[in-house]
């Protein structure tokens, strides 16, 4: 049974992950591989949209925590986009939220990173 | 009742009858998430945690009106608090500490013969509802 799915897109300078089904470990580590590629390559802009995310776990947030201290590391600018109100939650109660920017919709989002350019 | 095997991703599946069970007691969209959330949490932590050699978590689900008690017990050498292998080191011990927080009540007994998480949401007017998610007194 695999859940892993991560699809990716650049919007103008903005690296956009897609998590779709069940944020774990495997995924996790899949969304922090994609994330390290793309500030190796000189990205800055980064954007996660949980749309479709179906479960988080508490290691699947680990690891997000792990990608959100590594684009700080590196003075990226991170935002999230589409969380549900538990993934939401989810973020508020780790903490997670008071780092990271979240938008209803990806539009949304995308417009901060322009503004923020 | 479910009995699950200690395998990757089968938390999902209590997940999912945990779902069913609250359906069933027509439990609002946002009781059901943290409902599922917990339950994920007290599976991770028993496959990560019992060492049972049974290789299995036994699940009960009991729903009344006033509340869903969710069980999630496994066989194994006890709880060992914030302890544990690298998927501990990984999550930063969160899973005990979201529990607390997704659900009404948290009673974990442990010994020899394993540990057993009981997890509390309470329906509507119960006890606990109007702090639903509050933390842990302690």
């Amino acid at each position: 049974m695999s859940y892993l799915t991560v699809r990716t897109r650049c919007a103008e300078d903005v690296f956009v992950v897609y998590i779709d089904g069940y944020l774990n470990s495997l995924m996790a580590e899949e969304v922090e591989r994609v994330v390290l590629e793309s500030l190796d390559a000189g990205g800055r802009k980064l954007l996660l949209n949980f749309e479709g995310t179906r479960l988080i776990n508490s290691i699947g947030i680990s690891i997000i925590i792990d990608i959100v201290e590594k684009i700080m590391e590196r003075n990226g600018i991170l935002a999230f986009c589409a969380l549900s109100r538990i993934n939401r939650e989810l973020f508020q109660m780790t903490g997670v939220a008071r780092y990271v920017r979240a938008f209803e919709r990806e539009e949304e989002a995308l417009g901060y990173f322009r503004q923020s350019a | 009742e479910l009995i699950l095997p200690i395998k990757a991703d089968s938390e999902v599946v209590a997940a999912r009858v945990a779902e069913e069970v609250a359906a069933f007691a027509a439990v609002d969209a946002d009781t059901v998430d943290r409902i599922k959330m917990a339950i994920i949490e007290a599976c991770i932590n028993a496959f990560e945690h019992s060492g049972a050699e049974s290789g299995k978590v036994r699940l009960r689900y009991l729903l009344s009106p006033e509340k869903i008690e969710l069980f999630v017990q496994d066989e194994g050498k006890g709880f060992r608090g914030g302890g544990g292998g690298e998927e501990s080191k990984r999550n930063r011990g969160w899973g005990l500490k979201l529990i607390r927080e997704l659900v009404d009540d948290v009673e974990i007994s442990t010994g020899d013969r394993g540990t057993t998480v009981r997890m509390v949401k309470y329906l509507g007017s119960g006890p606990a509802s109007e702090g639903a998610g509050s933390p842990d007194p302690e």
